[in-house]
């Protein structure tokens, strides 16, 4: 992982992460044109300086210059950006570790579809975390004894990706194993770099990365035939309703949604209609309160809080 | 006698290897080209349908023949900083190198459609090189040994 990111940062950046900063508290580095480097270590968001983090910027803050941006984009796509275009056109490109560049910049559309993104401005790089064992808690909750469709809802950044990647792992590891679909949209969960996953998600999980929630659902439930299908990051109604279809026909889905608690996601368009339905019987909340990955609370489909052993 | 001979002998000999580099020059021009065509070809079908990376592309052109772009191209491939990025002469005039320098930088730095579009230029251009190398290639390659060896003789006669 951090080999990944030392081929694509400037070598200053680079000299100053490696001196001072332990990677594995390391969640995001967001560069912007012409603004200091802000990086999220810890949980907490400090800049950059050649002696180490600040809490605040001053002049020794190292600061992204002209053209920078672009520099790093195109050493990300290894000097392909036409390779990469569907990405960049959704707003990311992930690179080997599953390190996943969020793009801002000037949107070039054509006929009403986003053509590509021109002079990138900013980014914000997220560094994923492999914790084994996060999910060891909801095991008996959420796989065992009977498979349960869990729904884990938590804030950008309070390690709901982490969580899904560690029950991925356990439930296609447990006793007896389950066959997992793994639908890494972003490429995030399992970072597949050419067919190998290099993130640990389990002995008998299949992964359909790069794609949408739509296809891999209509596709993958009759040819791969899975006992759970595991998606990160629901959004919109289409993923709703591939959420919907696949629970009906009797595969259960671990799925994860931005947002800060259950009341939240009530307001959410077509989520109310699921929470309704009773498609999903847990509930997990997280927050960033205690750090990543802190467990707010588990819920069954009555919203009744379940303890935690 | 012997001396005479000997002396004409050699000056020839020397005239029709000064001939031969010429003709070889101008030989690996032409292929120069051709291959330098061939690779954009490729790389506008891969990218189009298999979206298969630069160095991807270009290391499995450079191992599949042996042509006179592979020294340039693994330039390219093993370059770290395209900033400096400098290739070999290769037979070709600096305005060439440049422009061959300009299309190497410019793989895989811009949207398919940018790309497309930027390929295509590319191949216009190098096609005016190539046809124009090829003409010098007809014209004058076989004709560079004959002249060398004739410039031998004449600068053995001289001596003489």
């Amino acid at each position: 992982m951090q080999i990944s990111l030392e081929k694509i940062l400037p070598s200053k950046v680079v000299a100053v992460m490696n001196k001072c900063l332990n990677f594995e508290k390391l969640y995001e580095i967001r560069l912007r044109t012409n603004k200091p480097i802000m990086v999220n270590y810890g949980g907490k968001y400090f800049f950059l300086s050649p002696l180490g983090i600040k809490e605040y910027a001053d002049d020794e803050t190292l600061v992204i210059g002209d053209g920078v941006i672009n520099d790093i984009v195109v050493k990300a796509s290894d000097y392909s950006l036409y390779a990469v275009s569907e990405q960049i056109c959704a707003g990311f490109l992930t690179i080997r570790g599953g390190i996943r560049l969020g793009l801002s910049g000037e949107i070039v559309w054509d006929r009403g579809v986003v053509k590509t993104i021109k002079n990138f401005s900013s980014l914000n790089i997220r560094v994923p975390h492999e914790i084994k064992g996060c999910a060891k808690r909801l095991l008996n909750i959420c796989v065992t004894p009977q498979i349960k469709n869990t729904l884990i809802i938590s804030p950008p950044g309070a390690g709901k990706t982490t969580l899904l990647r560690d029950l991925a792992r356990l439930s296609a590891s447990s006793n007896p194993p389950n066959n997992i679909l793994l639908i890494d949209e972003r490429n995030e969960l399992a970072a597949v770099a050419n067919g190998i996953a290099q993130l640990d998600v389990g002995l008998s999980t299949d992964i359909i990365s790069n794609c949408s929630k739509e296809y891999a659902f209509e596709s993958a439930i009759r040819a791969l035939r899975p006992d759970i299908i595991i998606c990160d990051e629901l959004f919109g109604e289409k993923d709703l309703i591939s959420i919907e279809e696949a629970t009906l026909s009797g595969v259960k889905v671990f799925a994860s949604v931005h947002a800060n608690d259950y009341h939240d996601i009530m307001m959410k368009k077509g989520f109310e209609n699921i929470v309704k339905k009773r498609l999903f019987s847990r509930f997990v909340v997280l927050s960033n309160k205690h750090g990543p990955g802190t467990y707010d609370g588990v819920y069954d489909e009555n919203f009744n809080k379940i303890n935690l052993f | 006698m012997i001396t005479t001979f000997l002396i004409i002998t050699i000056s020839m000999s020397l005239g029709a290897v000064v001939g031969l580099y010429f003709s070889k020059r101008l030989q690996r021009r032409a292929a120069y080209f051709d291959a330098l065509m061939d690779l954009i070809n490729l790389f506008l079908s891969e990218m189009k349908f298999k979206k298969t990376t630069t160095k991807q592309v270009l290391t499995e052109f450079r191992d599949r023949a042996k042509t006179p772009l592979n020294t340039n191209l693994t330039e390219y491939i093993d370059c770290t900083d395209f900033s400096n990025l400098k290739l070999s002469k290769g037979g070709l005039t600096i305005s060439e190198r440049a422009e061959v320098n300009k299309f190497l930088l410019s793989l895989g730095t811009s949207d398919s459609h940018t790309q497309i579009f930027e390929l295509e230029n590319f191949k216009e251009k190098f096609s005016q090189m190539q046809n124009i190398a090829q003409e010098k290639r007809k014209k004058y390659a076989p004709m560079c040994i004959k002249l060398g060896f004739l410039a031998g003789l004449a600068i053995g006669i001289i001596i003489i």
